[in-house]
């Protein structure tokens, strides 16, 4: 008796420990794994890269000469639309660690914004009425680049709307093309910039609306604003009949 | 049975039905409840943090991970003895940004700490979205409470051995405090990170047993080995299981020989440094007829340097011939990779989307690796 109680014991012991003992056992397969697939790395800080570059070469050797003159054809030629131009130009080169020449000039760049936060709005405001679909990952990050300035309250809240209610089109063609969700950016800075419960259910209702003929991109958007005001969203979303399929 | 049982054992069912319901859905991201069966929006709630905080100008990094690669200038726009060289913005706090060293026409390089800000982001997701029941201990909490690692001995806190250099500032770009700060820091010590030559980007796979139930942390995703692997369903899978995903890009530059009047051969050689990027989501929109018969997925990240959402569309590349009319080319890929993920780079008109848009030497940044962590 005792023996089979001591058996039954082990045994599940036995089952008990094996799922760790498996997972154990695939964690230490894993590292080998992990150990093989690590890249060289070291960012040594080269002095070349730290050498001044003028915004011309940079966007020569990159490559983006018809970047940049498109970028000029829709942005104001003023202080900070220039400035606008050469961050949008350099997106996403500017982004990133690497010491590169591109990074320090959207620093410089952005800091010209922050001085002049009205008029950087006013610019961004002009150009991207202008913007070439095909730019829409500039569209996005810009979007993100107005919810921070420090222009007052009202007008950035009011460029925000205008950017959730932007017409939007849906390339049936390139499942890449990722267009459709500037308006959803644009609903996501407004959740983190707008705690006022009233402005932010204005603004959702005029977007929405404005975006009522393709009820998706509506739920989509409005699916942001479940984030904040889970009970709100859903209330809009029944009045505009957007929880119908 | 009274009416007052009757109730008992109702408020008892829900409760129940609650627990169950919270149960099944902790450790996952949240997904909208507005969208159809065919459209799908999930995310995790996490922080946006930002690399380039001035207020990481204001603390030192400890001497034991003081091996830069690269001497820090001393010298920074005219300002002889940099103050910053050994915080954790090595140039200080940017241009704009209080305490900046930079001018209008000099500047300075920007602290390699991207990866620390990705993962701690990943992390503060991940605990933001698991169970009421699953409890949170060592370093772990001490990263959520925003507390100095004890076995770092920092005297007064976010690692300053001599600071801080200056006052905390308030955050000009996001919303980041001081608790966020340290929890950058404190990633950054266990990832051996140099504020100059960066560093690991793998912690969060290392901390499982710090949670009870113990977490699943992955190098290379939830069920898959290598790069080969990732693609906009692996992302997707990963995260409606419940994990948070860093991952890390790195440039390898494209070396194309002429193998015929028609024919070339595509390899790729690496090089150094790289970055960090935390997914929080993904969306999958039905397009053309709405049926779903094509589907648009996309995969919605943050990138540390300035907090910036972005959302992308991984496009792959495979080892392979091609042929296009006359010309042919083969490609190899590093590291024996039979595909490999292309981060989107920005000129739409020059994106690597096919084998026939690499040009020589052109950089591309692939998705190497992959990093996941699920809480239940």
């Amino acid at each position: 008796m005792r023996r089979n109680q001591l058996l039954g014991a082990a045994t599940a012991l036995g089952l008990m420990i094996a799922p760790f003992l498996a997972t154990a056992w695939a964690g230490t397969q894993e590292k080998t794994i992990d150990k093989r697939a690590e890249m060289p790395r070291g960012a040594v800080v080269d002095s070349t890269k730290l050498a001044p570059k003028p915004y011309e070469e940079i966007f020569t050797d990159r490559g983006l000469s018809q970047k940049n003159s498109d970028m000029q054809a829709v942005l104001p030629q003023t202080t900070t639309g220039l400035a606008l131009v050469r961050i949008s130009t350099l997106f996403p080169y500017g982004l990133g660690e690497d010491n590169l020449p591109e990074v320090r000039e959207m620093a410089r760049d952005s800091a010209l914004l922050q001085e002049a936060p009205d008029q950087a709005l006013k610019d961004l405001q002009s150009g991207l009425q202008k913007l070439p679909a095909i730019y829409w990952a500039e569209r996005q990050f810009l979007i993100q680049i107005g919810a921070r300035l420090k222009a007052p309250r009202a007008s950035v809240i009011q460029f925000l709307t205008a950017e959730m209610s932007r017409p939007v089109k849906i390339s049936a063609k390139d499942p890449t093309n990722l267009a459709y969700m500037s308006p959803v950016v644009a609903a996501d800075m407004l959740v983190a910039i707008d705690s006022n419960t009233a402005e932010r259910d204005a603004a959702f209702r005029q977007a929405v609306k404005a975006q009522q003929a393709d009820k998706d991109l509506s739920r989509l958007i409005l699916s942001r604003y479940e984030v904040a005001d889970a009970t709100r969203a859903m209330n809009l979303a029944r009045q505009l009949e957007l929880l119908t399929k | 049975m009274n009416v007052w049982h009757k109730v008992h054992w109702a408020v008892c069912l829900l409760c129940l039905v609650v627990t169950i319901a919270s149960a099944a859905y902790a450790g996952h991201p949240r997904c909208s409840l507005m969208l159809g069966t065919n459209q799908k929006a999930c995310w995790f709630e996490m922080p946006n943090y930002d690399q380039n905080n001035p207020n990481f100008a204001a603390y030192i990094s400890p001497s034991t991970f003081k091996r830069e690669t690269g001497p820090v200038a001393n010298v920074v726009c005219g300002v002889v003895n940099n103050p910053f060289d050994q915080s954790w913005l090595p140039y200080g706090p940017m241009i704009g940004d209080d305490h900046s060293l930079w001018t209008e026409s000099c500047s300075y390089g920007i602290s390699e700490i991207c990866c620390p800000t990705a993962e701690a982001m990943a992390l503060m997701g991940a605990i933001a979205s698991k169970s009421a029941s699953t409890s949170i201990s060592g370093w772990t909490n001490r990263f959520y409470a925003g507390q100095t690692p004890d076995a770092y001995n920092a005297s007064v806190g976010l690692m300053n051995q001599i600071g801080p250099i200056f006052p905390f500032v308030p955050d000009p770009r996001l919303h980041m405090e001081l608790t966020d700060i340290q929890r950058v820091i404190d990633m950054a010590l266990e990832q051996h990170t140099m504020p100059n030559a960066g560093g690991d980007e793998d912690y969060i796979t290392k901390v499982e047993k710090d949670f009870s139930p113990a977490a699943i942390g992955k190098d290379f995703g939830m069920g898959f080995a290598d790069p080969s692997d990732i693609s906009n369903a692996t992302f997707i899978a990963d995260l409606e299981a419940g994990a948070v995903i860093v991952i890390a890009l790195h440039y390898w530059t494209a070396n194309i020989k002429r193998t015929g009047s028609n024919s070339s051969e595509i390899t790729f050689t690496s090089n150094t440094g790289g970055h960090c990027i935390t997914v929080r989501g993904f969306s999958v929109m039905p397009i053309s007829d709405r049926s779903g018969s094509n589907v648009s997925q996309g995969i919605d990240t943050i990138d540390p340097d300035g907090g910036f959402y972005r959302w992308v569309s991984i496009v792959k590349l495979a080892n392979g011939n091609y042929t296009r009319g006359p010309a042919s080319r083969k490609l190899t890929l590093p590291e024996g990779w039979t595909s490999v993920g292309v981060w989107p780079e920005g000129d739409p008109k020059n994106a690597v989307n096919s084998v026939w848009d690499i040009t020589d030497k052109k950089q591309i940044r692939f998705i190497d690796e992959y990093h996941t962590l699920k809480v239940p």
